[in-house]
């Protein structure tokens, strides 16, 4: 239990100790050093974590600390890289686990409908073991979330309506679930009472303040990163635009996400440079890895092919298309009239049409037809 | 005209058993009607007494009478978003309309909304004259469109919803559509929580959409390719019985998977090591003078014989209507009927669902009538603004179409 602070049962044994969240600060030396570790490490996009390697008592008060403290704190991009740095963390520890039934007993923790099966019913394709299995509806909502071809139903192992999983599965989804339990902390509401005490503490008031100016640093330099997406956002069609937005606040991107969008840039002319300033918003940017792929993408690498985005059909069955969805949809691209087939086509057309109007503005002050022709243009 | 018919679907309504037009949880559920006289959809009606509903229904004698997948707190409100949203019904739809069948050539005719060009089959993606994407359609019925709809329900509830999934059969309810198809409704409350995405997913897998060959375990490498066998699942399995199933075929000299030649070559040269290899499960599908190239399209020509042509926006969109089971299809005047698995094989659409049955009427055309079979006769074509003498049954499944009227 200790290993993995986010479980219920967990969180149900911290009720019963009946610790005040301030209090545990003075119980527990070190937790102010180990939460400064986490967020060093979180804001420098680190994956595995180094301070939390031991596997003690006080990861139980921590965790819900770094939650208090992320939502206090406010700033979406910091809670993305610290979901990220736990997530990964967590994961890690949970590839690791021996005994098939303790992970089976913490997805049962966490609300998942999984199967241990018996010797007799695990099924092996080729070499790979898969001794647990979901019922396919308790799969799919949790499928859904990975934007992944691996991911998808269709290239699963199904029989009889169970989809068979093997431990790195298992392993995947629990890291989902607590990457998307530290997210939610952006959507509590504040406790106004908790941040007084804490600003009145003697202890702690300096440290949340010292915490608070780090991360205001280091978002601005996020924001000067913002300011360098390609002029052209006006013509993006939604899929674009909604990992563009994901990207900006700092989520993760998922690696068909990341693709879409490299290749996406790149044949609109964006430069590699201009490619990898986008990605600079990742909570797990790593320059050198990110360049190369990058680079592979825009035939610099390998057979020299350059990648064109994926079409909207492939878009769709990686749940990856917005069109229907009500903050990024756009009349071009939901328009019966043109059945669009590639986001590029979307973007070239709007690009058209606005150089078209910016004509036809310009030719109003001086002819006097530009209205006429505005007009229709409208139509 | 549409009095006639009117009055005719009136008579039905009148009649029928009240419980029969009910549909499961009917107060919770939007009903839609398409009038005779209305243009559009007459939507958010919902009915808590079963005596209301069914004196909505005799009093409106619709042409077309839908219900919501969905179940509302309140379906009667006009703002979905403040209906109350239960839960959907998981429900598919195979329609001989998106399927591309040959038969399509000769009955189905297009024209552009633009220049006017007309042809025959489904339209093309764009007129080849004006370049234009809008088209009217005009779609017709035969034998061979409702068998291809059939065959398609048999491969979802069999292969893909049974098998795949292993929803019991009792659980799959059958519609004849009255029109072009069938509906699939699964009657397991457990499937109404799923969400669209989790739907699309669903259809992803039986359309065979989003099939990754390395993520399923297909290696094609530069000189080896590793396979299937018949002990794997799901779409695996699927690959390597309609392999079965090709080399066997070609080896009968047939090609009714529709491969192109060269891959009839292929496969025609290794037939007799390929079914050894099935047979005995071996996974080395590596062939003599195979290039790997051919393997690829083989495999994806599987994939696209094996995928089921299900009508996606309908799974995945959780506020749609759907037809209501024993109500009477407009375009057609035959019966929405519900099928028992093993109806499904007997059923008859040109003649089952037949409800106006009678002696032979006057009919006029208003343009050239396509040949038709309702029952067991054929009847047309027709020159358009002719008289004939033909059956009722005959006369209104023509005036449903909109090819003429009864006199």
């Amino acid at each position: 239990m200790c290993r993995y602070p986010f479980l219920e049962a967990a969180k149900e044994w911290m009720r019963k100790q009946d610790i005040s969240p301030l209090d545990a600060f003075y119980e527990h030396d070190g937790m102010l050093e180990i939460i400064r570790g986490l967020f060093d490490e979180a804001l420098s996009n680190v994956e595995v974590s180094t301070v939390l390697k031991h596997d003690n008592e006080e990861i139980l008060f921590i965790y819900p600390w770094l939650k208090i403290l992320l939502s206090f704190l406010d700033m979406p991009k910091v809670v993305y890289k610290m979901a990220n740095l736990l997530s990964k963390h967590f994961g890690s520890k949970l590839d690791e686990e021996k005994y098939p039934h303790d992970l089976v007993n913490i997805c049962h923790d966490q609300g998942l409908k999984v199967h241990l099966l018996d010797d007799g019913n695990t099924l092996q394709i080729r070499t790979v073991l898969l001794p647990f299995r979901m019922y396919f509806t308790d799969f799919l909502p949790v499928a859904v979330s990975f934007k992944s071809p691996a991911w998808k139903l269709v290239n699963r192992v199904i029989k009889n309506g169970y989809v068979y999983l093997k431990k790195h599965d298992l392993a995947r989804i629990l890291e989902e679930r607590v990457k998307q339990e530290i997210i939610e902390v952006m959507d509590w509401e504040q406790n106004q009472e908790l941040l007084d005490r804490i600003m009145a503490d003697p202890l702690i008031k300096p440290f949340f303040k010292e915490l608070k100016a780090k991360c205001k640093e280091k978002v601005k330099q996020f924001k000067q990163w913002d300011d360098n997406i390609p002029v052209n956002t006006a013509a993006f069609p939604p899929c674009i635009n909604a990992i563009l937005e994901k990207n900006m606040n700092g989520q993760n991107l998922a690696h068909s996400e990341r693709l879409f969008l490299t290749y996406f840039m790149l044949t609109i002319g964006q430069s590699v440079d201009e490619v990898l300033e986008l990605f600079k918003q990742q909570p797990d940017y790593n320059e050198k890895i990110a360049r190369y792929q990058v680079e592979f993408a825009a035939g610099m690498h390998g057979k020299k092919t350059k990648y064109k985005p994926h079409n909207c059909a492939k878009l769709a069955s990686l749940n990856m298309c917005m069109k229907d969805h009500p903050k990024f949809t756009n009349k071009e691209c939901t328009n019966p009239r043109f059945e669009f087939k590639n986001p590029l086509t979307i973007y070239r057309r709007i690009v058209r049409y606005q150089e078209y109007t910016q004509r036809m503005e310009g030719g109003t002050g001086e002819t006097g037809e530009g209205d006429g022709k505005k007009e229709n243009a409208k139509d | 005209m549409s009095k006639l018919l009117k009055k005719l679907f009136y008579t039905y309504y009148k009649d029928i058993d009240a419980g029969k037009l009910l549909p499961r949880d009917f107060k919770r559920r939007e009903i839609g009607v398409m009038l005779w006289d209305k243009r559009g959809m007459v939507r958010h009606k919902g009915f808590l007494e079963k005596s209301e509903l069914s004196n909505f229904i005799i009093t409106n004698a619709p042409r077309h009478f839908y219900h919501s997948a969905s179940l509302y707190k309140s379906p009667w409100i006009d703002n979905m978003a403040h209906k109350g949203y239960y839960g959907c019904d998981l429900v598919f739809d195979i329609d001989c309309d998106h399927i591309d069948t040959p038969c399509k050539e000769k009955h189905d005719l297009w024209k552009c909304k633009q220049c006017g060009l007309e042809g025959n089959g489904l339209h093309p993606k764009v007129c080849p004259e004006c370049n234009h994407a809008v088209f009217e359609s005009k779609g017709w019925l035969c034998d061979t469109c409702l068998e291809k709809s059939k065959s398609e329900t048999k491969k979802l509830v069999e292969d893909f919803l049974n098998y795949d999934f292993g929803i019991p059969l009792d659980q799959l309810h059958i519609i004849f559509s009255g029109h072009r198809g069938y509906h699939v409704h699964v009657l397991n409350d457990a499937f109404r929580q799923l969400s669209s995405e989790s739907r699309r997913e669903l259809c992803d897998f039986i359309t065979g959409t989003g099939i990754s060959l390395p993520q399923i375990g297909l290696n094609v490498g530069s000189k080896m390719i590793n396979g299937f066998t018949l002990d794997d699942t799901g779409w695996r399995e699927r690959i390597v019985k309609y392999l079965l199933h090709a080399v066997q075929d070609i080896k009968k000299g047939k090609n009714s998977l529709g491969f192109e030649k060269i891959l009839v070559t292929c496969i025609s040269h290794n037939a007799e090591v390929l079914m050894e290899r099935i047979v005995n499960k071996k996974r080395n599908w590596t062939l003599e003078k195979v290039a790997m190239g051919n393997w690829t399209k083989i495999i994806h020509q599987l994939i696209s014989e094996a995928r089921c042509e299900i009508d996606v926006p309908v799974t995945i969109d959780t506020h749609r209507l759907i037809r209501a089971p024993h109500s009477l299809h407009g375009r057609t005047g035959f019966k929405v009927v519900p099928l028992a698995w093993d109806e499904l094989d007997d059923f008859d659409p040109f003649s089952d669902p037949i409800v106006f049955k009678g002696k032979e009427v006057m009919f006029s055309t208003t343009q050239r009538v396509k040949e038709i079979r309702i029952g067991e006769e054929i009847y047309g074509p027709f020159e358009e603004n002719t008289q004939v003498k033909i059956p009722l049954e005959t006369a209104v499944f023509l005036a449903c179409k909109g090819v003429g009227v009864l006199s």
